[in-house]
C-alpha cells in the first residue's frame, strides 16, 4: 500500500483502469477532503448533499475511468467534473425555485439571512461570508471557491474551468470588489485585528 | 476596462495581500490608481482579502462519513471481479492508453482488410480468365446460330427451294437378302410418307393443286415462280422456303429411325449367328 503514495495521480489512474482497488484508495484519501469540502461551499453549506456529490464523483471514475485522458492533469479534471455537477445542480434548484412551494421556501432563507445579518459581528464574518457566496454567480462563486478554499493556482482554475488565466484574474478581482461591499462593515474590523496579530507575532 | 487588466489581477491580488496603500510604489501606484478609485477603496479591498484567506485557512474543514469510502471500495471490487468475458476480450483487443497502431484489434482489422484484398484480386484474376473463356465459346455459338436463321438473300431461298428435298441415302452395308429387303421396304415406306405429308402441307401453304409428290410440287413452284401472273408474294415465298427446310429436318429425322432400325437388324443378324 505504500508504494501507492509515491504514485501520481495518473499513475493511480492507470491502476484503476487496471482494476486496482488500492489504487482506488490512495486516490480516494487523496481528493475525498477536497471534494467534499468543494462540494460544501458550492451547494449551500449543505454537508449530505456534499457527500452525496463527491460518492456519486468517485462512482463515476469507478464506473468509468477510461473517461479521463491520462495526458490531462486529474486535479484539473476531476474540478472540472464536480464543478459541472454543481452547475447541474443549481439549474435543478432554479427549476425548483420557480414552483410556488419553492418560492416560499426562498423567502424563508432570506428571512433567515436578514436574521443572520441583524446578529453578525465580526466573529460572525464567516457566516456572512458563506451567506454572501451563496449570491454570487456560478461562474464568480466556482472560481472564488477553487481560488481561496481549495487553493488552486490560476493555471489550475483556467484548466478546470477551460478559461484563459486572464479570465480567472479577472473574475477573482471583480468577486473581491463585490464582497467588498456586501462585507464591508464586518470585514475591516476583522482584518485589522488580523493585521494587529500578525505585526504582533512579527 | 481591458487595458486595465494588462498587469495582472494576480499581481494586483499579492499587492493588496502584502502592502498598503501607503507602502506602494510610484509604479504600483499608478497601477492600482488605474483598478481602484481611491486609497479607501484599496484599504477596503485589502481587508476582505486578508480575511477571506484567513477564515479559509481556519475554517473547519467538514470531513466525509468513512462509510463511503467503505461502500466505494466494495464497488471496485465488485466491478473487479464482474468482469465480463466480452470486457476481457475488449481490453486485450483494444487496451486503453496505447497506441491505435500498436492496439491487437486494430491489427487483426488491418490484417483481414489485407487478406480480403489479396483473395478478392486473386478471384478477380481467375474470374476474368473464364470470363474471356466464355465470351469467346458465346461468340462462336452466335456466329453459328445467327445467318441460319435470318439474312437469307431471296436467290438462295429460291436455290433452297430447287434443291432435291430427298438426299441420296446412306450406302448401307451389304447384308443378308433378307435384311435388305427389309431395311428397303421400311425406307421407301417413310419416304412415301414423308412425301404424303409435304405435299398436304405445301397444298396449303402455296395453294398448288393436284400434286402428288414433293418434286412434282416443287417443280410447278418454280415455273409460277419466273411467271408474273402466278408468282405468289415475298412472304409466302418466304413461308415456303421454311416449309422446306422443315420438311428437310423431318426426313432427317425418319432417317435416324431407319438408322435405329438397321440397328436393330445388326443385333437380329448377331442373333442369327449365334444360331
Amino acid at each position: 500500500m505504500g508504494k501507492y503514495s509515491s504514485y501520481t495521480d495518473n499513475d493511480l489512474m492507470q491502476g484503476i483502469l487496471d482494476k486496482d482497488t488500492h489504487a482506488f484508495s490512495e486516490l480516494y484519501d487523496r481528493y475525498n477532503g477536497l471534494l467534499v469540502n468543494y462540494f460544501y461551499k458550492m451547494l449551500w453549506q449543505d454537508k449530505e448533499k456534499a457527500q452525496d456529490f463527491m460518492q456519486d464523483l468517485f462512482a463515476k471514475i469507478i464506473e468509468k475511468p477510461h473517461l479521463f485522458d491520462l495526458k490531462r492533469n486529474f486535479k484539473t479534471w476531476v474540478f472540472s467534473v464536480a464543478n459541472n455537477m454543481c452547475k447541474n445542480e443549481y439549474r435543478k434548484q432554479s427549476i425548483r425555485h420557480n414552483t410556488s412551494y419553492d418560492i416560499e421556501e426562498g423567502i424563508q432563507i432570506k428571512d433567515t439571512a436578514m436574521d443572520a445579518m441583524d446578529s453578525l459581528q465580526d466573529s460572525q464574518f464567516s457566516e456572512k461570508l458563506k451567506l454572501e457566496l451563496d449570491q454570487l454567480d456560478e461562474k464568480q462563486k466556482s472560481a472564488f471557491v477553487m481560488r481561496y478554499f481549495q487553493e488552486l493556482s490560476i493555471k489550475e482554475i483556467a484548466e478546470t474551468l477551460n478559461i484563459s488565466e486572464g479570465t480567472v484574474k479577472s473574475r477573482l478581482f471583480y468577486t473581491l470588489k463585490k464582497l467588498t461591499v456586501s462585507l464591508k462593515d464586518f470585514a475591516p474590523q476583522l482584518a485589522k485585528m488580523i493585521l494587529i496579530l500578525l505585526s504582533i507575532a512579527q | 476596462m481591458k487595458n486595465k487588466h494588462t498587469h495582472s489581477p494576480l499581481d494586483f491580488e499579492q499587492l493588496l495581500l502584502s502592502k498598503s496603500y501607503d507602502s506602494l510604489t510610484s509604479e504600483e501606484l499608478s497601477f492600482v490608481n488605474q483598478e481602484v478609485g481611491s486609497a479607501k477603496e484599496y484599504e477596503e479591498l485589502r481587508m476582505t482579502l486578508i480575511s477571506v484567506k484567513k477564515i479559509a485557512q481556519e475554517e473547519n474543514r467538514i470531513v466525509a462519513d468513512l462509510a463511503i469510502k467503505q461502500a466505494l471500495l466494495n464497488q471496485m471490487e465488485t466491478k473487479a471481479t464482474t468482469l465480463s468475458l466480452w470486457d476481457k476480450i475488449g481490453g486485450f483487443l483494444f487496451p486503453i492508453n496505447t497506441k491505435m497502431y500498436k492496439k491487437p484489434g486494430f491489427q487483426f482489422a488491418v490484417m483481414g482488410v489485407l487478406l480480403l484484398l489479396v483473395v478478392n484480386i486473386g478471384l478477380n484474376e481467375f474470374g476474368s480468365r473464364n470470363n474471356e473463356l466464355a465470351v469467346n465459346s458465346n461468340k462462336k455459338v452466335k456466329s453459328i446460330e445467327i445467318p441460319e436463321q435470318k439474312a437469307i438473300p431471296e436467290k438462295e431461298k429460291v436455290e433452297l427451294i430447287a434443291e432435291p428435298l430427298v438426299q441420296p441415302q446412306e450406302t448401307v452395308v451389304e447384308k443378308e437378302v433378307f435384311v435388305e429387303k427389309l431395311e428397303e421396304d421400311v425406307q421407301e415406306e417413310v419416304v412415301i410418307l414423308a412425301d404424303e405429308v409435304m405435299v398436304d402441307e405445301l397444298k396449303d401453304k402455296i395453294s398448288v393443286q393436284n400434286v402428288t409428290s414433293v418434286s412434282e410440287a416443287q417443280s410447278r413452284m418454280q415455273t409460277d415462280f419466273y411467271d408474273d401472273s402466278k408468282r405468289s408474294s415475298a412472304s409466302d415465298m418466304i413461308v415456303t422456303n421454311d416449309m422446306v427446310l422443315k420438311s428437310k429436318k423431318q426426313k432427317k429425322s425418319i432417317q435416324m429411325t431407319s438408322q435405329s432400325l438397321a440397328d436393330q437388324e445388326d443385333v437380329i443378324d448377331l442373333l442369327f449367328v449365334a444360331l
